[in-house]
């Protein structure tokens, strides 16, 4: 049984259907990226999976469960972490704050242990931040730890998003656009990190992107996606010369 | 400047940040703690006043600066605490150490109750809520005449601790020191809750819902919590309040003194306890200052601001005014950059605190 399972999942927004029926099925281990043009419903895809919307029909299965009757907060506690096509960081908090709140699916004091700071509440902070450092060293933030989010280029911000979704250890990562936005440099660096995130970390990626480049670069498995159908599945050298993929890019 | 030599993550999480910094606060607080000694009662009750609106302040600020809800009927939650503390020492014949947390908790219940239907509210549409809900806590105090003595209004009995006598007329530095200690005692609590998980995912819920979600928090609960805590303090807020003016009635708590609490936190410095209490100073320290110069300067000039009833408001509207214009961070923003250049000094640079507005995000206060 494959690790991510889509089933026949249909999300309406009104009189449009943004996915349609869609199935799709993901490997553990694996780098799986959904490319297609705007529009096409691959950021819709993450939002049903990371459960921000409900879909109309259809299933979804990780790691054997359903994740139909979950709630969006809870499904960083199964193992699934995400990043956003346009940032969404605390912008008031410093990295390391960001990063932090990462830890806190995993905390064990209650409210008033936290209002008198126990021990076991200073104990689990410092390991909180063991974790966090790992992530930030892995990540090259370690000169950004105190700054604000605000004051941050764009691309930082983006890495920042990434070690945030990664202090969650996940065993899925969602990914939405994670280059958008990054110089070219960046971009090589992002390639060289998402790589190691799986072979390291052996986290299973899915992610949305489309620079092809680094699709062509990391990804193991393409998903075509037009009109929240699902086009064409392959390698990405096979995906991206059907000419249905190719018809849906240009046009007819 | 002062650069600590980090060598273990604790630094970072005490709640001071060096032993400067520790004794800088210790001695505040040993300041604070003689100044009955100096000053004479006028002055004293006044001080006891600002700090009654500094623990005020922390309670909006809990809600408004770190959980990012607005909140326009704080005057509300001040009333159940007054009202509470003095209806358990009257009726129920509770000492005041037991009817003051009572009183919290019963304050804490009702933004509770206010929470939970309205988890999804934001911004202005939960501040128009906020509101109402203070009308009607004020007609409810009205309509409940038995206990809260309707229009009338209410006496506060002295506060018994011990045996020992605390009375704003009889002996102005015991309830003093009484409020100073409970300041502080809510300082450190709310400064832990900041350096928690607690307070953390305040911050994640107020500058982004969404990915506080994808993140792992329960955004509707973190709320409800903010409200909780808020409330509570405030509650504390009202509860000695009530023993300071010791006869008050539904009209002390009016919608123009949750505008002013709020207006008293955006003065100070939205997002910090260091903003409640420098709103409070000048909330506490502006009448003064007018009567002051009314008194010595003006009169000496044949000027008689008598004839301006309105004075006090429109001051301090102005000051409002020109905070929003030219230091929307507060007065503790600006004494966060005076701050810094000092330290730089010469090495400041004129826009260092400037930064990136992301579209307006924070200016949104939600």
């Amino acid at each position: 049984m494959s690790f991510l399972e889509l089933k026949n999942v249909t999300m309406k927004f009104g009189g449009v259907t943004a996915v349609d029926k869609m199935s799709l099925n993901i490997n553990k281990g694996e780098i799986f990226a959904l490319v297609g043009p705007n529009g096409a419903g691959k950021s819709t895809v993450f939002n049903i999976i990371s459960r921000l919307y409900e879909q109309n029909g259809g299933e979804i299965f990780f790691d054997g469960r359903s994740l139909n009757k979950l709630k969006a907060f809870h499904i960083s506690r199964v193992g699934i972490a995400r990043t956003f096509q346009n940032i969404e960081l605390f912008g008031n908090a410093t990295v390391l704050q960001n990063l932090l709140v990462g830890t806190n699916t995993r905390k064990t004091s209650n409210m008033f242990s936290e209002i008198v700071f126990t021990r076991s509440v200073r104990d689990a902070e410092v390991a909180n931040r063991i974790d966090v450092e790992e992530i930030m060293d892995f990540l090259n933030l370690q000169p950004y730890r105190q700054k604000y989010i605000m004051g941050l280029s764009y691309g930082t911000r983006k890495i920042v998003e990434l070690a945030r979704a990664l202090v969650l250890k996940p065993k899925l990562l969602l990914l939405d656009e994670p280059a958008s936005g990054l110089s070219a440099e960046e971009t090589v660096d992002l390639a060289f990190w998402i790589e190691d995130i799986k072979k390291i970390m052996g986290i299973t990626i899915l992610m949305v992107e489309h620079n092809l480049n680094l699709v062509n670069k990391v990804a193991d498995r393409v998903a075509a996606i037009v009109d929240g159908k699902v086009v064409r599945v392959g390698s990405p050298k096979e995906v991206q010369s059907d000419p249905k993929v190719i018809e849906a890019y240009i046009g007819a | 400047m002062r650069i600590t030599f980090k060598t273990s993550y604790d630094p970072d999480i005490n709640l001071f940040k060096d032993s400067i910094h520790k004794f800088q606060y210790i001695f505040l607080l040993f300041f604070s703690a003689i100044l009955p000694f100096f000053l004479d009662d006028y002055y004293l009750g006044e001080i006891a006043l600002i700090l009654i609106w500094s623990i005020a302040g922390m309670g909006l600020m809990v809600l408004v600066g770190h959980s990012g809800q607005v909140s326009l009927g704080h005057a509300a939650f001040m009333a159940v605490g007054a009202y509470s503390v003095i209806i358990l020492q009257i009726k129920l014949g509770l000492p005041f150490l037991i009817a003051l947390p009572i009183a919290g908790f019963l304050s804490s219940l009702l933004g509770i109750l206010i929470a939970i239907p309205t988890a999804k509210l934001h911004g202005i549409y939960l501040a128009i809520l906020t509101l109402a809900v203070s009308i009607l806590v004020e007609d409810i105090i009205v309509l409940a005449e038995p206990l809260t003595g309707g229009v009338n209004g209410i006496f506060a009995p002295d506060i018994e601790i011990f045996s020992v006598n605390f009375n704003r007329y009889g002996n102005i530095d015991r309830l003093y020191w009484l409020i100073l200690f409970f300041t502080t005692l809510l300082v450190i609590i709310y400064k832990n809750i900041l350096r928690s998980p607690l307070g953390r995912s305040f911050a994640a819920v107020r500058d982004s819902e969404i990915s506080a979600l994808a993140i792992g928090v329960n955004v509707a609960r973190v709320r409800t919590v903010a409200f909780a805590i808020s409330c509570f303090i405030t509650g504390i807020a009202g509860a000695f309040f009530g023993h300071f003016v010791t006869v008050f009635n539904y009209e002390t708590f009016n919608v123009v003194l949750s505008i002013n609490l709020l207006l008293m936190i955006v003065i100070g410095g939205l997002g910090s306890i260091h903003g409640a209490f420098f709103g409070a100073i000048i909330v506490g320290v502006l009448p003064i200052l007018i009567s002051l110069s009314r008194d010595r300067f003006l009169d000496g000039l044949g000027i008689n601001l008598m004839n301006f009833p309105g004075l006090e408001t429109g001051l301090f509207s102005l000051i409002l005014i020109l905070f929003i214009l030219f230091e929307p961070f507060g007065i503790y923003g600006r004494w966060l950059k005076i701050r810094t250049y000092f330290q730089l000094f010469p090495l400041y640079r004129k826009d260092m605190f400037k930064r990136q507005k992301s579209y307006l995000k924070t200016e949104r206060v939600r």
